[in-house]
């Protein structure tokens, strides 16, 4: 993938002659140099993710297409960067790029969806009652091509499985009919107070109307009802349902009908976030970008799960196999993981009670003050380059893993590399979640800063950007994890793979080491915008960190991917 | 029964009452919402000669809901009868209608024992006895 390795040559540049030098040791950093990084962010996003259409527009040229075309959206992506690298050619400017992206739909335009689909094939099928077309289209989970080619095999067939026997879906009463005496209450009407479907089953308005609205107390099924005589299969069309009972129990009933709309199509699924009526519709079948629905909740359309989420880098078969993995062992797994971070000089019980991996001893609380790394316990003076080390907590070390246990079997390797992977991706997990909690206490932070130091509002955004970033870091990273456990051992895709991770990790712990900072240690005004200064650059070096990880590994890392 | 449909119980009742069908009586309606018929063993069936009591238990979704019908007294034999007098009838549960009646259940039951070929319990009567004691048969399904 050619602008991948542009990012990563001129990333490394950046970080020689910038950011080891300005950031480290906290001191406000001109990030002039950075100009150079918007080679990613002046691309817009179809280019990013432009790889990922390659393999879906066949599939939908074949599909929908008289439906969707005056929503096609097609654009033209302006090539903004100067690409000397060969690899440019694969990129032409001004190349025609379908973006089709996903949609988030209220109810109304559910409403509008379905009677398009229903006027559609009215059209097609010079049916001229609405009523018959939506039973026939439930009858058929709403495939509009299915129908029509069902319809056009065997009309009567389909019709009567349907419940639809005759296209004229209500009786008129019999002109010579006097008296009628209804079956159900046993009484006598004028035929004017009666109704009935194309069967011909006749009962009083009355009864209808009970009966209907019974059927609805009865839940969604209810769109399927049909005549109450008995095994009559003849259905209850929408009209009738209109005209026969209250506009109150009416709109539970069109609910269903929207609900079996959403239900009945793969291309539209309601949004899992719990109490979320929106729902979002996406075309393409493999979509592994994720979708935001309009609540604000990011997912992955495919997974459609509100615990998985977003699971980017991952594809979901992985995150299928990984949770699959994770249910298998996790007995095993968190049995070994309980209760089992000592502090490494002293011993002492250490909880985690911080997104951050820094770890201090507490000599408050009766440790030793030694700092170390919750992921390897090792200390972490030899995790920054402030104090001589550097960072390589991300990476697995299969030999180092060997030399500890020469006899070690491969089971056993593979049961701790397993681990491994998984303590990292329920660390980052539960550091998400903490996050998340954060995000909720933001605002409360926000007004003591607010009192402290005399700022204006404006002043405190940066703390609601810091969490929003830190809470996307930790999701990735959680399933950077996933990815980098099925990642080959020995590919070179994983060196770079793990080399990104690492500068995401480690810039992702820094940005938390300085939120989490308490406001006590802040002593004056001056050091408030200097602790400001220090979030915001690192909310804005880990947006780039994010951007270049997900990017690099969706474009297939070492381009061989794209080469193909 | 205080609903608009205690007259159409009321009008089923009278007509069972005034002209029963053949091998078909109302034993005991002196509460409304809950009537014992008598049936009688169709002549040529294997029940001929016995005699069984069916008990009815309308609520006030009667006609729109099914009402509860169990035998009572000594079940008749027969693979879709449970001991414990619970009938396993489609039109008793998914497939009830509001134009149904109490004459066309007992009908029904009459014609279901009268194509009974062999006087068995269900299969799983036991099991299914033991977890329906004290159940509606509408609840155990």
């Amino acid at each position: 993938m050619s602008f991948y390795r542009e990012r990563m040559s001129s990333g490394l540049d950046i970080k020689n002659e910038e950011l080891y030098g300005g950031v480290g040791d906290g001191g406000v950093v001109g990030f002039h140099c950075f100009s150079c990084w918007n080679i990613t962010s002046k691309m817009s996003e179809d280019e990013i993710y432009d790889d990922y259409d390659v393999d879906d527009d066949s599939a939908e040229e074949s599909g929908n297409e008289s439906a969707d075309n005056e929503e096609m959206d097609y654009e033209y992506s302006t090539q903004e960067i100067d690409f000397d690298d060969i690899h440019s050619s694969n990129r032409s400017i001004g190349k025609l790029t379908r973006q089709k992206s996903f949609e988030v739909l209220d109810r109304s335009e559910l409403v509008s969806e379905s009677r398009k689909l229903i006027k559609e094939v009215m059209d097609v099928l010079s049916i001229p009652s609405e009523a018959a077309v939506s039973i026939l289209l439930r009858h058929m989970k709403w495939n509009k091509e299915k129908l029509i080619e069902r319809f056009m095999d065997n009309q009567d067939k389909l019709c009567s499985d349907a419940g639809i026997p005759n296209l004229r879906l209500d009786k008129a009463v019999d002109k010579s009919l006097q008296k009628f005496s209804c079956l159900i209450c046993l009484e006598d009407f004028p035929p004017s107070q009666t109704f009935a479907l194309s069967c011909d089953h006749r009962y009083c308005l009355a009864c209808w109307k009970l009966y209907l609205e019974c059927k609805i107390g009865e839940g969604p099924e209810c769109i399927y009802s049909t005549c109450p005589a008995p095994k009559c299969k003849v259905k209850v069309h929408e009209d009738a349902f209109k005209k026969l009972i209250e506009s109150v129990a009416y709109e539970k009933y069109s609910n269903f009908i929207l609900k079996s709309y959403v239900d009945d199509n793969p291309q539209v699924k309601w949004c899992p976030a719990p109490g979320c009526v929106y729902s979002v519709r996406c075309d393409r079948k493999e979509r592994k970008e994720a979708v935001t629905c309009k609540c604000g909740f990011q997912y992955c359309f495919n997974c459609n799960d509100s615990e998985i989420g977003d699971h980017m880098p991952c594809p979901c078969s992985q995150v299928d196999k990984w949770l699959q993995k994770a249910s298998d062992e996790s007995e095993n797994v968190t049995w070994m993981l309980a209760n089992t971070k000592k502090c490494p000089e002293c011993r002492s019980p250490i909880e985690k009670n911080g997104g951050c991996m820094h770890m201090t001893c507490r000599k408050n609380a009766g440790g030793c003050g030694f700092e170390f790394c919750w992921l390897c316990r090792g200390p972490w003076s030899d995790h920054g380059s402030a104090t001589g080390g550097y960072y390589n907590c991300n990476k697995y070390d299969k030999s180092k893993a060997k030399e500890d246990d020469e006899k070690a079997n491969d089971a056993k390797t593979e049961l701790e590399a397993y681990m491994f992977y998984y303590h990292r991706y329920e660390s980052h997990k539960n550091a998400m979640k903490i996050a998340d909690e954060q995000r909720r206490n933001a605002h409360q932070k926000e007004q003591q800063i607010l009192s402290k130091f005399d700022v204006r509002s404006a002043d405190t955004k940066f703390l609601m950007e810091a969490t929003e970033q830190l809470l996307r870091n930790r999701r990735v990273l959680q399933y950077s994890y996933v990815y980098g456990y099925y990642l080959d051992k020995k590919s070179n895709e994983r060196n770079l793979f793990e080399y990104l991770q690492e500068d995401l990790e480690k810039h992702t712990n820094q940005l938390s080491t300085y939120y989490e900072l308490s406001l006590d240690k802040l002593d004056d005004y001056q050091a408030f915008i200097k602790w400001k200064e220090q979030v915001t650059n690192y909310t804005r070096i880990t947006k780039k960190f994010l951007d270049h990880f997900v990017e690099g590994v969706a474009g297939g890392l070492t381009g061989s991917h794209h080469n193909n | 029964m205080a609903t608009r449909y205690a007259k159409r119980l009321q009008k089923e009742l009278m007509e069972l009452q005034v002209s029963p069908p053949t091998g078909i009586r109302v034993e005991e309606a002196n509460d409304l919402s809950r009537w014992v018929i008598g049936i009688d063993g169709t002549t040529g069936s294997l029940y001929q000669g016995e005699k069984f009591s069916l008990q009815f238990r309308f609520n006030d979704g009667y006609p729109l809901e099914a009402p509860e019908v169990i035998f009572i007294g000594k079940p008749p034999v027969h693979p879709h009868i449970y001991g414990n007098g619970h009938i396993c009838l489609s039109i008793l549960y998914d497939h009830w209608s509001p134009a149904l009646t109490v004459l066309s259940i007992c009908l029904s039951i009459l014609s279901m024992l009268s194509s009974c070929t062999e006087k068995v319990r269900p299969v799983d009567d036991s099991v299914y006895v033991s977890r329906a004691v004290g159940k509606s048969p509408k609840d155990t399904r």
